[in-house]
């Protein structure tokens, strides 16, 4: 192509060239701009109109949300510390706010992403204590490691969210009485047992599996990946424990390890009919599902989140276990009742969602060629048709509803 | 012809029959509606049941895996279709072993519903616990593991939806049950006379008629509501199947890779095995089915079978995707028949409170009544009858209430001893208290009785009832043996009381019908007890049962209190009181036992029956039944199949041992068949039922024909026994009545030992009816024995014969008059050998008196006198009781010219109005030179106790019937008197009858006869 052709042609465009060179500045303009927080903290789009979302000037780690009802009262303080971004305390935040606005309380949350440096969640409990927040969500494992380690028997009660099972972590001696303390602890974990006896009737004749898990998550492996290798080769079962070094090179290292581990399952079962893949609670680790499927190729792939089971392809089979959203329902619950001083935080026992949640997706069950017994098929809070179309979400048929 | 009634007099007499008719009816329809209530009820509790089930059969595999329960996952959704598929289900919960809700689904709020509102019951399935409250009925399911039970499941709907079902079909019958009653109200009440007057007994007939189209109209809405509710379940799982299915094909998955779906359906079936199969049928073509030859089928309907489709295709779908069910009919009509049964056994125990109200009635209306037709000028309105009419429901409540609990009295007090942590063998213990009381109280109340009054007693023993009943309602041990302690006195004072009210108030001629009511209420009682009380424990659990009976028997005791009226009881003939009396039985016992042939009456026959009666029928079958299985209605329909067997065996052998005086052999066939009967109840859960074909409808068969033939083979032996100790050689020592009393009183070891003897041997030989066989073998053992050793002696042909201290025989019965003024016996007399003994008339009297229990000095005989003989009144100066008078006259004619000139006659008379007749009397004594006349001004007397005894007989055999007409009792009569073993033969036949009265000679009961009576 010549210049003149060049030229002829961008003029030619020249409408359309200028609504896109509009449209692009209108995106990249300050009024329509992604909040600085975004990076870190998302929210779901079905709270939008009852909370307000504010940044914090010069702190893109911060974030204000205030009620859009009126309130006449002086509002509750709630500070939420996030250790990091994740797509679960996105689905957990979201919950929680859900629930507050249901209370039509005066309240207002501040979260600040500490990123697990002590001089700012040193910051933050000045802050918490100065400005005297009537509570703290810790969310994550992450954070309620360290609120536990810098902040036990404190001013501000605490409420944990999205953190793993505080018994098997030491922080606390037993599921049943309160931690005695500024702590209110809930757990993600359900007993390994059950988790178990659900793997051993989806796949009865099950030889090998392959539990995958981010090295560096010590809650997921001290209370999801050990516990049950340890359940399951009691059983006889091959247990191949794949732990992900680095998680930001989790993709790469994650199709080393899944073919590797479908070399060793095959020596004892060469059509993998008796094998599977366990993803536990390592963020890392499940937002690479769709790297994990394609490795996995006709081994299913199961999950102890029910969030990493979802629409298309980019989903695991099936998952056994409790949701970020279950789980930050029963955090809102005991963070509401401590606030309206119903309870005191260490008072309450651990808060375990019960029971956990089982979701199937069949598309995906189709492409590797797996049954799905009628039993999962009844019991399944979430279903996923072969389109890849929700049609059963939290127990209701969608496709009656739709119907009428 | 009769004047007619004032309209006043008609409305009055119409607003009461419309009263009683209408009470009886309602009486009817209730008990039809209460019978729909809890039958229909159950259908739904049985669909709840089987809906819970599915859910529990979830859980279950799950906790068996020894997994926490609130670990469980899948509540929800299949909570959630089972709300789908059935509108009915208000709410399903899972809680945990603290009843804390772990799970809900629906109306959350309903919880479990609260201990303290709720009637907890058990039904079949001992697992199960049904609760209402005001709204709401709850079936709620134990959870477990291989261990314990880790939780429970509830599953609640309204009660509105079965209540209005019912009511639908019930109430429109109100109206009708209210024009039918005025219709019959009008009819009797300005039409009366005429119908008093018609050869039949129009009016019962024309209520017994109207009563049965009210039994037909509600047997009708039972068959249709019954017929609907044996669906209830299939139809409803069906539907939740259906709802089950329809995800899977609403989602359009494919059925292959969803391995189980053919495991639901066989669930499906083992959850309800009445069904024959069932199928997912896809466009006509069998999918999926319990039976998997039918796999790849055409879907084909099955006659003789009920088919329930359940369409569950997509929207939209062109494939017709169908869930087929189908249930054989003879299912729906076997458990329909079930219902019916229940309600047949009501509608007898209907049908004897109806009589009740009805008889009440008449006593009301006395003389237009329905019952008017059945009594003389003479009788209606006589106090004496209103007041036995008015004490009859007092015994027959009392009756009734007492056996309310005995189709579960024993699993009752099993259970109470179990729980207290007691020997089991003080189940029977706690039994023989009853009967042990109720013996030893029965000569201290006999004293009283005649001490005082018998309404003081009556109402006593109302209340010591009452306080049983209440005392039962702790449920503990200490009160429960107290309780049945107080029941046992009080039901003994209860009986003295009425029966000395009977005997008291009833005039001679009403002592048939005063027994009749003793015979009524127990037979009665009995039955409907049984009837009522059986059914109602399922439904309001053996406290409701017992609160009842408390009720029934405190409004009885008000009722007696205010309406029974207090009569002054003639003084006990025993000078020393309750000392003498007992004195006297003591000796009469060491009398009988000494009697070897008395002895082995009661050894081998009657206490044995007696035994088995208590500890078999009322004690070990209950207990039996009850740990097999049976539904409490179940086993007390037995116990009315038992009672029933003894009443119609009793009304068949009865004339014809009176007839052939053969009592031996009925004694023996009695036992035999006792024996057999026990042996085929022994087989009751019996393995080898479990080995044959139908070995279940055969096991009910066996257990049906054992109940029947041990309550026929009681009815041989009932009255026949007593027959046959009144004609043993010791009743000339000790007299009839007193030999008879005494066998009373000793059989009454046979009540008290039976609960004690069976008890141990369960306790030995382990809680199964083998026990019962071997029992069965022995009673037939003692029977056959009895026979043997038995087999020498002949009726006594000295019994009533003259003794050697008599010197004047009773040669000949020459005239009998009874009316309720008169009552005379003419006797000719022969001497047999020289006496000292100048009065030889006073010689026979004394010695008839003394056979038949009245032991009197002879200075207390002459005081009651020759009556001088006085021609100063003549007999038409009584114009009020004109008519009788002349009757009598003309039977002293009669007798006179009918007797051989020169024969010595002997006249009894208890006649109070002796002087009317002077002239008559004093005529006749002159044309019998050397004849007697003696008069008894007391009904006490010889000639009462003569027709006591009469009355006795015949009402073995006739279970109290009135005789209508003076041909009837004169058979009736001759019928108990004659053949050997009487006091009497009487060999002649009724040649001639006094003037009838014209208007109504049917209900004239004069009777005169110059019949031939030879003294044997």
């Amino acid at each position: 192509m010549n210049r003149k052709m060049w030229h002829r042609a961008i003029f030619a465009r020249t409408p359309w060239l200028f609504v896109l060179l509009l449209s692009v500045l209108s995106w990249t303009s300050p009024l329509n701009a992604a909040p600085v927080y975004a990076g870190w903290f998302r929210h779901s789009e079905n709270i939008t109109g009852a909370w307000t979302f504010e940044e914090i000037a010069g702190d893109p780690n911060q974030v204000l949300i205030k009620s859009t009802a009126a309130q006449a009262d002086k509002p509750k303080r709630v500070m939420v510390l996030y250790p990091k971004r994740s797509s679960a305390y996105d689905i957990a935040i979201s919950k929680i706010l859900d629930v507050f606005a249901s209370k039509t309380m005066a309240i207002e949350f501040r979260v600040i992403n500490f990123e697990n440096d002590d001089g700012r969640g040193a910051a933050v409990l000045d802050l918490v204590e100065q400005e005297n927040f009537d509570l703290i969500f810790s969310m994550g494992s992450q954070s309620t490691a360290w609120l536990h380690q810098y902040y036990r028997n404190g001013a501000t009660p605490v409420v944990t969210v999205c953190s793993k099972d505080p018994v098997a972590l030491g922080h606390i001696d037993s599921y049943d009485k309160g931690s005695g303390t500024n702590f209110a602890f809930t757990s993600l974990n359900m007993p390994t047992e059950v988790q178990v006896a659900y793997i051993m009737d989806f796949m009865p004749g099950l030889k090998n599996i392959g539990i995958l898990v981010a090295r560096n998550n010590i809650s997921a492996v001290r209370t999801q990946a050990k516990p049950m290798q340890d359940a399951l080769e009691a059983k006889g079962i091959k247990v191949l424990y794949l732990a992900v070094q680095d998680p930001k090179n989790a993709k790469e290292e994650l199709g080393h390890l899944i073919d590797d581990a479908l070399v060793e399952m095959r020596k004892g079962d060469p059509s993998l009919d008796h094998s599977m893949f366990w993803i536990t609670g390592s963020t890392s680790i499940f937002r690479e599902i769709a790297t994990i499927n394609r490795h996995a190729g006709a081994a299913p792939v199961l999950s102890a989140v029910p969030e990493v089971v979802k629409a298309g392809d980019d989903s695991a089979v099936m998952s056994i276990g409790i949701s970020f959203e279950s789980n930050g329902y029963l955090a809102a619950v005991y963070g509401y009742d401590v606030i309206m001083g119903r309870a005191q935080a260490g008072d309450l026992k651990v808060g375990i969602v019960s029971p956990p949640d089982i979701a199937i997706n069949f598309r995906r069950a189709r492409a590797i060629g797996v049954e799905v017994p009628f039993s999962f098929f009844e019991s399944a809070n979430y279903v996923y048709d072969y389109e890849g179309n929700p049609v059963r979400l939290r127990g209701r048929d969608l496709t009656r509803n739709a119907g009428s | 012809m009769a004047e007619p009634k004032p309209i006043r007099r008609c409305l009055i007499n119409a607003a009461t029959m419309a009263l009683v008719a209408g009470t009886s009816f309602l009486l009817l329809v209730y008990v039809g509606f209460g019978e729909a209530s809890r039958s229909y009820e159950q259908f739904y509790v049985g669909k709840l049941t089987a809906q819970a089930k599915v859910l529990v059969n979830a859980i279950e595999g799950f906790l068996k895996r020894d997994l926490p329960l609130d670990q469980y996952v899948g509540f929800r959704p299949r909570a959630e279709r089972l709300l789908s598929s059935d509108e009915t289900v208000d709410a399903i919960s899972v809680f945990d072993g603290n009843d804390q809700v772990i799970f809900g689904s629906g109306d959350v709020d309903i919880g479990l519903l609260h201990a303290e509102r709720i009637r907890l019951e058990k039904v079949s399935d001992f697992r199960i616990d049904i609760r209402r409250d005001e709204t709401h009925l709850q079936v709620i399911l134990p959870l477990e593991n291989d261990r314990e039970v880790v939780g429970r499941i509830a599953i609640a709907m309204s009660h509105d939806l079965i209540s209005e079902q019912i009511e639908a079909r019930f109430l429109p019958l109100i109206p009708i049950v209210a024009g039918v009653s005025v219709g019959f109200a009008i009819l009797i009440g300005f039409f009366s006379d005429w119908l008093g007057h018609r050869r039949w007994p129009v009016m019962q007939m024309i209520y017994a008629g109207l009563f049965l189209l009210i039994a037909a109209l509600v047997v009708g809405n039972l068959l249709s509501l019954y017929t609907k509710g044996t669906q209830i379940k299939t139809k409803a799982l069906a539907d939740s199947l259906g709802q089950r299915m329809t995800e899977v094909v609403g989602f359009n998955l494919d059925i292959a890779q969803i391995p189980g779906l053919d495991k639901a359906f066989s669930e499906y079936r083992r959850l309800n095995p009445d069904i024959a199969a069932a199928a997912l049928v896809v466009n006509g073509k069998i999918l999926i089915h319990t039976d998997s030859y039918m796999v790849g089928q055409p879907w084909e309907s099955v006659q003789g079978h009920y088919e329930y489709l359940v369409d569950i295709s997509p929207k939209g779908s062109l494939q017709e995707v169908n869930i087929a069910v189908i249930l054989p009919q003879e299912i729906v009509y076997w458990q329909t028949v079930r219902s019916v049964k229940n309600f047949a056994a009501l509608f007898v125990a209907s049908a004897f409170l109806a009589s009740l109200f009805l008889q009440l009635a008449g006593s009301v209306n006395q003389r237009d009544g329905p019952g008017a037709r059945r009594r003389s000028p003479q009788t209606t309105g006589g106090k004496e009858e209103q007041e036995l009419k008015l004490v009859k429901p007092v015994f027959y409540v009392t009756m009734c209430v007492e056996h309310l609990s005995y189709a579960f009295l024993a699993s009752y007090i099993d259970g109470v001893v179990d729980a207290s942590g007691l020997n089991a063998g003080l189940t029977s213990t706690v039994f023989t208290v009853y009967y042990l009381c109720f013996a030893l109280t029965l000569v201290p109340a006999g004293h009283l009785a005649q001490q005082f009054s018998p309404k003081p007693l009556m109402i006593f023993g109302l209340f010591l009832t009452a306080l049983s009943f209440f005392l039962l309602l702790n449920g503990s041990i200490g009160p429960l043996i107290l309780a049945r302690a107080i029941a046992g006195v009080g039901q003994a004072m209860l009986f003295i009381g009425v029966q000395s009210y009977i005997l008291n108030v009833a005039a001679p001629g009403r002592k048939t019908q005063g027994a009749a009511i003793i015979v009524y209420g127990f037979q009665g009682g009995m039955i409907s007890g049984m009837a009522i009380g059986s059914l109602l424990v399922s439904y309001i659990g053996p406290s409701g049962v017992f609160m009842v009976g408390a009720m029934a028997t405190v409004l009885t005791l008000i009722y007696a209190v205010a309406l029974v009226p207090a009569i002054s009881c003639q003084r006990s003939k025993s000078p020393n009181g309750l000392k003498g009396s007992v004195t006297t039985l003591g000796r009469h016992v060491l009398q009988a036992v000494g009697d070897r042939h008395l002895l082995k009456a009661i050894a081998l026959i009657g206490i044995p029956a007696k035994a088995v009666l208590t500890g078999v029928v009322v004690f070990a079958i209950p207990l039996l039944m009850a740990r097999q299985g049976y539904r409490q209605e179940d086993i007390g329909q037995l116990l009315m199949l038992y009672a029933a067997a003894v009443v119609l065996a009793n009304e068949l052998i009865a004339r014809w041992v009176d007839r052939t005086g053969n009592t031996r052999f009925v004694l023996v066939v009695g036992g035999i068949l006792s024996g057999a009967g026990l042996g085929l109840i022994g087989l009751l859960g019996s393995d080898w039922f479990n080995e044959v074909p139908y070995g279940t409808v055969v096991e009910v068969l066996m257990v049906l024909i054992g109940i029947a033939s041990l309550g026929a083979a009681h009815g041989l032996i009932n009255a026949p026994i007593v027959s046959h100790v009144a004609t043993l050689a010791l009743n000339e020592r000790i007299g009839v009545s007193a030999l008879t009393a005494t066998y009373r009183f000793l059989e009454r070891i046979g009540h008290v030992a039976g609960p004690l003897v069976v008890g141990q041997m369960f306790m030995i030989a382990g809680e199964n009816a083998s026990v019962l066989a071997w029992i069965g073998l022995g009673i037939a053992a003692l029977g056959i024995l009895f026979f043997w050793l038995d087999r020498h002696r002949t009726v006594d042909k000295r019994d009533h014969e003259p003794t050697e201290e008599g010197s004047l025989e009773v040669h000949d019965i020459v005239g009998l008059h009874l009316d309720d003024q008169h009552q005379v016996i003419v006797m000719a007399m022969q001497r047999c050998r020289p006496s000292k003994d100048e009065d030889l008339a006073q010689a026979v009297l004394m010695r008839h008196m003394r056979l038949h229990g009245q032991e009197l000095d002879p200075e207390a005989l002459t005081s009651l006198g020759e009556t001088s003989v006085e021609a100063s009144a003549d007999v038409s100066t009584v114009v009020a009781n004109r008519r009788h008078a002349l009757r009598f006259k003309r039977f002293l004619a009669d007798v006179a010219a009918t007797s051989p000139p020169g024969q010595q006659l002997l006249l009894i008379t208890c006649t109070r109005y002796l002087r009317a007749c002077s002239s008559d009397l004093a005529l006749w004594l002159e044309r019998h030179a050397g004849s007697r006349l003696i008069e008894l001004p007391s009904a006490e007397d010889w000639l009462d106790q003569f027709r006591g005894w009469l009355v006795l007989k015949s009402l073995d055999a006739h279970l109290g019937g009135e005789y209508p007409s003076t041909t009837e009792l004169m058979d009736a009569l001759k019928d108990h008197v004659s053949v050997e073993r009487g006091d009497v033969t009487w060999s002649g036949q009724l040649v001639r009858q006094t003037a009838e009265a014209p208007e109504n000679p049917d209900t004239d009961k004069t009777v005169r006869s110059d019949l031939r009576a030879v003294s044997r």
